[in-house]
This record gives C-alpha cells, sequence and structure tokens, in this order.
C-alpha cells in the first residue's frame, strides 16, 4: 500500500516553483514558525539557509526539500501541507518569490486516523547532509 | 483563514467569531476576520502558534500547577500575563513562567529601560535595560605601577 504524502502542491505552486527554478538553479523550503513570515513557506536557493541539525523535511516539491523547524513538527507532524500560491506581498521579504510580487502558503488539512497509521517516513537533516555527501559526485 | 480553519478542524469550541468578516462598501474587498475566541486544548496547533490576527485561545484550569503546566508548554516564552489576588502567587508564579517578560494584574506596561528578550526559542539575550549597554563595551585592563623607582629590571 502507498504510503501518505506529508506534502503537495497546487499547479499554480507548481509553475511557479518551476519559474524559479529555472532563473535560479536548485531551490529549498522552510518553514518555521514564530513571528512575521517565519509562518509561511520560505523559498530559498539550495543552501542558501542553514536548517538545524534535528529539522525535517516532509518532502519535496519539483525534487527540492521542504525543510521543518522539528521543535514544530512536533505540533505539525499530524497535518497535511499543501503548497499554494496567492497574489500579494508576503510578510517578509526574503523568500525568491516576494520580486514576482506572489506569496507562497500553506493549505493544512489534519490527517484522518488512517491516513495517521501509513505516513511517509521523514527525513532529520543530518541524516539528509550525510546522504548527500555520498552521492557519487 | 488557514489558521481558523485548522482550529475547527482540530475540535475547537468556536465561541465567537471563525469566518472572513465581510464589511461592505469601501472595506468589501478587503482582508478582514471576525474577532474569534476559541476554547480548546493547549496541546493544538491555534494554541502553540502565534496567529497574527484578532484570534485568541483560551482553555480552563483546575489548581495553580496545572495553570503553570499549561503555561509552560510552548517552545515559547517572550511574554506572559497572570492575574491573581493572592499576593504569594503574584510573586511566585511569574517566577514560575519561563518567560522573559511576565506583566502581572495588567498587560500594559512597557517601560523603556525593561529588559526584553525571550526564553526558549523566543531569543537570546535582552536589549533595553542599562545593563546592555555593557554588550557595547570593551574590557580595558591597565596595570600602572606608581612607584617612582623601576621594578625590576625596567
Amino acid at each position: 500500500m502507498e504510503k501518505t504524502k506529508r506534502l503537495s502542491a497546487t499547479p499554480q505552486a507548481l509553475a511557479l516553483v518551476q519559474q524559479l527554478a529555472n532563473e535560479y538553479g536548485e531551490l529549498m523550503f522552510y518553514q518555521a514558525g514564530g513571528c512575521c513570515e517565519g509562518t509561511q513557506p520560505q523559498c530559498f536557493r539550495k543552501g542558501h539557509f542553514y536548517p538545524r541539525t534535528r529539522d525535517v523535511s516532509i518532502g519535496t516539491i519539483n525534487g527540492f526539500q521542504f525543510w521543518i523547524d522539528h521543535d514544530l513538527f512536533e505540533y505539525w507532524k499530524y497535518s497535511h501541507f499543501e503548497l499554494d500560491v496567492l497574489d500579494g506581498f508576503g510578510a517578509g521579504g526574503f523568500s525568491l518569490e516576494t520580486p514576482k510580487n506572489k506569496t507562497f502558503k500553506i493549505n493544512y488539512r489534519i490527517f484522518t486516523q488512517d491516513e495517521l497509521a501509513n505516513l511517509e517516513h521523514t527525513i532529520p537533516y543530518h541524516q539528509y547532509m550525510i546522504q548527500e555527501k555520498e552521492k557519487p559526485q | 483563514m488557514s489558521y481558523l480553519k485548522l482550529g475547527k478542524e482540530e475540535g475547537c469550541e468556536v465561541l465567537t467569531g471563525g469566518d472572513a468578516n465581510k464589511l461592505g462598501g469601501d472595506l468589501d474587498h478587503g482582508f478582514y476576520i471576525q474577532p474569534t475566541l476559541f476554547k480548546g486544548n493547549n496541546k493544538m496547533r491555534v494554541f502553540q502558534e502565534e496567529i497574527f490576527g484578532p484570534v485568541l485561545a483560551v482553555t480552563t484550569f483546575k489548581d495553580e500547577a496545572e495553570a503553570l503546566e499549561i503555561a509552560n508548554d510552548t517552545i515559547y516564552g517572550l511574554g506572559a500575563g497572570v492575574w491573581t489576588r493572592d499576593a504569594h502567587q503574584l510573586y511566585q508564579v511569574p517566577r514560575a513562567i519561563e518567560a522573559g517578560r511576565v506583566w502581572v494584574n495588567q498587560y500594559h506596561n512597557y517601560p523603556a529601560g525593561a529588559p526584553f528578550g525571550g526564553y526558549k526559542q523566543s531569543g537570546i539575550g535582552r536589549e533595553n535595560h542599562k545593563m546592555m549597554l555593557n554588550h557595547y563595551r570593551n574590557v580595558k585592563n591597565m596595570l600602572i605601577s606608581y612607584d617612582k623607582k623601576k621594578l625590576g629590571f625596567f
């Protein structure tokens, strides 16, 4: 039985991610909670933000990792994340889509009991870094 | 709006509000929400995360120990508020709350010289208080002899 994914994206979000990837190359997403734009997903060039070692990746969008603060993940692990995009200036301005007058957002949905029992595994950042190092160059 | 939806999905009781606020007229296309009061459990996301809007999440407690357990069950700790008529509690409870600033029987004072900053993931260090000026200073150590005679070889 196929595992339930924690992450998905709307067609509009996917199109924007593709556009950003064409312009900037490989990307990454990070969401940490807290103040201002931290509650929104932020899109950076891959390697331009350092997650904490135990932060977790809940999946990929277009092959790019989506990282989440590990303390907040304790509360967020029960929700499905759908990456979406809105017109307008986001809360902060560090995320790559900002100059396009777009802002990524997440639509949440609480997992059902059945889905909770069959979720995809997450990867902590330290484990991901080891995998990356071991990849043939 | 995502949080309002989430609060309902998590099983909160909506005591008031809970939806977009259509105000009509010039404000019809504005992004307003109704002032919202959720009643639920502190483990819920709408309790754990800061919602930027007129949204308040409330819960109940039986005694002081449970109130403190709820107050400290968060990854943040910038500010907190306590109301009590008990003179012991108004000293002991704020000390037990893991927050950088605790208002007691009020939530209004912002003295410019009071130290400001958070516990846990709400930040490192403090600002505004006189002692913070020390962060901008260097320690200088001067070793002066007041003796007119030479000391040792020089």
